[in-house]
């Protein structure tokens, strides 16, 4: 049978994995209330224990504004992993909760990089200039980024990973992220190293500076 | 197709009534008696289920299940056609959605039929199995007393005593390859034990079938990917256009391949009345066993899948994606790709959208018609007049205002949601034209047309079980079917004054037609050497 004889397989791009068939790509959908909420579900959004920490992803690749980057030259601390794409409406969302996590967190030597996904690269660039991330993206056309992440491969749009000094998977969100969700965290990997930075359980999360890293240190 | 074994049957024979319908203990009369008390009741219905009339029939009902997923567009396969089904049946449409007609194989009657007839079939076949083991290992039954009251009988008196009789009997049936003993003097000889491993072996084959079937479902994972040519697939959910898996499929472990689609070509009927019917199609492939692994070229066509591991990789479609630069009011170049345009006719007049979020001073949509051969009909305006990109146009008509994807809402990439956008304006554009946008709103420019391939990648794990137990049942089936399972006896008695009069008869455990014939031959085998006076009154003779 010849294919155009055939019923047209209509697909809804994209969109599908965010208007859902299954349960997982559901949940990168509307909701996204799991990467949201703080404690969302066992295994999304959770820190992983250091010892169990068994993905290592290399990320490198050429920016959108055209410069080589390579995050081993990031390791000794965190870096966090967004997945996007400028026709991604949740992803758009999310996009001025990123910022401000990154405008927080950059400071405290954190480190941030975005994957644009099946996206054009001129629409890529126009969305980092509009949101006005302040941070680097690179693009995976060809799949080789994302499937370095392995079991922790992105199952929607948008996706983010935190990855501790070391470079491995410690923590990994699954749709929209807030602020609320993301910001304690990066700062509880961070803290690993850096144990004068760790979350206060109390002070909100918002208020730490670099220069007043508001002491809960344990170890020191 | 079967009937049950009967292994009293044969004990019973001076009835008749061999052919092993004789009904289950209780069935006639059975609710009004059963109902009496609840385990009868429960016996009952559970010897209704694992009969063979009842597997038959549901097996019967499943096929018949199956009917509306090839009528409804499923939402495993087809989920936007579910969506355009429901648009357009806005009252049967949520209807038929209520019971499951857009998700007929994972409905819960599709696996209440499933389930009923696993359980028939496995409550049927494991006494049936057990029963048949035991009459492997036993010997065959005694003679029934009066053996002219068989179906099939026969006796001639011979010069030869009953212990003679007996022993050439034996003999000669043990060398035909009949289980033979002989018990109270008479010989009792049975074969075609492998009629019954026949029927068992087809039935567990199709045990084997629903086992298979729900590997596949439950593990099994099957998606679309549109691929522009030039550009890479990769095996990983994200780059799946629309992607159903199993309920306790690990999609973690996809096989992560990735292939290039270096080249796509498509011929079609130039000349006649099948101007335009598709001729061939071919995808040219680099596959890759990983994303970082070096590449090796394929071939996929209609029918030869590309075929990785349990994997598979069918070309289904094609189609065309215009090439667009546009540029926003402040200049920005903020689209400069190819857009997936889908077909809507056999000469390929195909649609699209596209947004263009990020565009200053406003967002831009626009809904595009792409013409792959281009001609002016009088009457329906603007068609294609051939599916090969030929002479290609392309109508786009311009929106500004709120594409409504800031607020998170997930939308199709095929869809523009013009609610709170408002029209600029419209224009026909060739290739290399530029439209510059009413207002200072930026410019497009069509710079091209790429071909697209649409691939289905299924991963069927169950299908190789699939096949062996569709043999397994078809060689069951004819096993059945061509090996009769028959009994027979010989018996001797003295006559009065030497000599014995020998009795033959058989019988067999379902309908045979040969069964006299069998007698016959036994009995001119046992006949020879010649017959002084036979009494073979119903024998042919030989």
């Amino acid at each position: 049978m010849h294919p155009s004889q055939r019923a047209w397989p209509t697909v809804t791009r994209r969109t599908l994995l965010a208007a859902g068939t299954s349960g997982l790509l559901a949940a990168c959908a509307g909701a996204g209330s799991t990467a949201g909420v703080a404690a969302p579900s066992d295994r999304l959004g959770r820190v992983i224990p250091v010892a169990a920490r068994r993905i290592r992803p290399s990320i490198n690749g050429v920016t959108l504004d055209g410069r080589e980057l390579d995050t081993r030259s990031w390791r000794g601390a965190p870096v966090v992993v967004n997945f996007w794409g400028s026709w991604c409406a949740p992803c758009r969302e999310e996009a001025p909760q990123l910022r401000a996590v990154a405008l927080a967190t950059l400071p405290l030597g954190v480190h941030f990089v975005g994957i644009d996904m099946l996206d054009d690269p001129a629409a890529g660039k126009a969305f980092m200039e509009d949101f006005k991330l302040p941070y680097p993206s690179i693009r995976d056309d060809d799949g080789v980024i994302e499937t370095r992440f392995g079991a922790a491969v992105p199952r929607a749009v948008p996706t983010t990973h935190v990855l501790d000094a070391e470079g491995r998977v410690a923590v990994q969100f699954l749709g929209k992220i807030t602020v609320a969700g993301l910001q304690p965290t990066v700062l509880q990997v961070l803290s690993e190293t850096n144990p004068r930075l760790g979350p206060a359980s109390s002070a909100p999360v918002g208020s730490r500076s670099p220069a007043s890293p508001g002491a809960t240190g344990s170890g020191r | 197709m079967v009937e049950r074994t009967d292994e009293v049957a044969a004990q019973q024979a001076p009835s008749g009534d061999t052919s092993g319908s004789a009904p289950d203990a209780g069935e006639g009369p059975a609710p009004a008696r059963a109902l009496q008390s609840l385990p009868e009741l429960l016996r009952w219905v559970w010897r209704q289920l694992t009969s063979m009339r009842t597997a038959l029939l549901l097996l019967f009902l499943l096929a018949l299940a199956a009917v509306p997923g090839s009528i409804f567009p499923q939402r495993g396969t087809r989920p936007a056609d579910v969506t355009d089904f429901l648009s357009r049946h806005p009252f049967a449409g949520p209807l038929l959605d209520r019971l499951s007609a857009f998700n007929v194989y994972a409905s819960v009657w599709f696996a209440a039929i499933y389930l009923l007839l696993l359980i028939s079939l496995v409550g049927c076949l494991v006494p049936r199995s057990l029963r048949h083991v035991q009459a492997l290992r036993g010997v065959p039954p005694v003679a029934p007393r009066n053996l002219s009251r068989l179906p099939a009988h026969d006796s001639f008196v011979s010069s030869r005593s009953p212990a003679e009789i007996a022993d050439s009997a034996r003999q000669l049936l043990s060398r035909r390859r009949w289980r033979v003993v002989i018990r109270d003097g008479a010989v009792c000889a049975e074969r075609g034990y492998l009629r019954e491993v026949g029927n068992l072996t087809f039935h567990f084959a199709l045990l084997l079938l629903l086992a298979g079937m729900a590997i596949s479902s439950l593990f099994g994972t099957r998606g679309q990917a549109l691929v522009i040519q030039g550009d890479t697939f990769t095996d990983t959910i994200s780059r799946y256009s629309s992607f159903g898996a199993g309920r306790a499929a690990s999609i973690d472990n996809l096989p992560p391949f990735s292939f290039t689609l270096t080249r796509f070509s498509a011929t079609y009927e130039e000349q006649g009345a099948q101007r335009g019917a598709p001729r061939s199609f071919r995808a040219d492939l680099l596959v890759r066993s990983s994303p970082e692994r070096p590449g090796h070229p394929t071939v996929v066509e209609v029918n030869r899948p590309l075929v990785i591991g349990s994997t598979k990789v069918f070309l289904i479609g094609h189609g065309y994606a215009p090439h667009l630069t546009v540029r926003d009011g402040v200049g920005r170049v903020v689209l400069s790709s190819a857009v997936i345009f889908l077909p809507r006719n056999a000469m390929f007049l195909s649609t699209g959208v596209v947004k263009i979020p990020d565009a200053r001073p406003s967002q831009l949509g626009f809904r595009g018609l792409l013409l792959p051969t281009a001609g002016l009909d009088p009457v329906a305006g603007p068609v294609s007049t051939f599916p090969a990109a030929d002479s290609p146009a392309l109508l786009l008509v311009a929106w500004k205002g709120d594409l409504g994807l800031d607020n998170g809402v997930p939308q199709s990439v095929y869809t523009l949601d013009t609610t709170r956008m408002t029209q600029v304006g419209g224009k026909g554009l060739r290739v290399g034209d530029r439209w510059a946008l009413p207002g200072g709103l930026g410019s497009v420019t069509f710079d091209g047309v790429d071909q697209y391939a649409t691939f289905d990648v299924a991963h069927d794990p169950g299908k190789g079980l699939v096949l062996v137990a569709a043999l397994l049942a078809l060689a069951g089936l004819m096993v059945s079917l061509f090996v009769r399972r028959r009994r027979l006896w010989v018996r001797a008695s003295p006559q009065a004054g030497g000599g014995s009069l020998v009795e033959i008869a058989a019988l067999a455990k379902a309908e045979d037609s040969g069964l006299p014939q069998a007698v016959s031959a036994v009995l001119t085998a046992l006949h020879t050497p010649p017959p002084p006076s036979s009494k073979a009154n119903r024998s042919e003779p030989q």
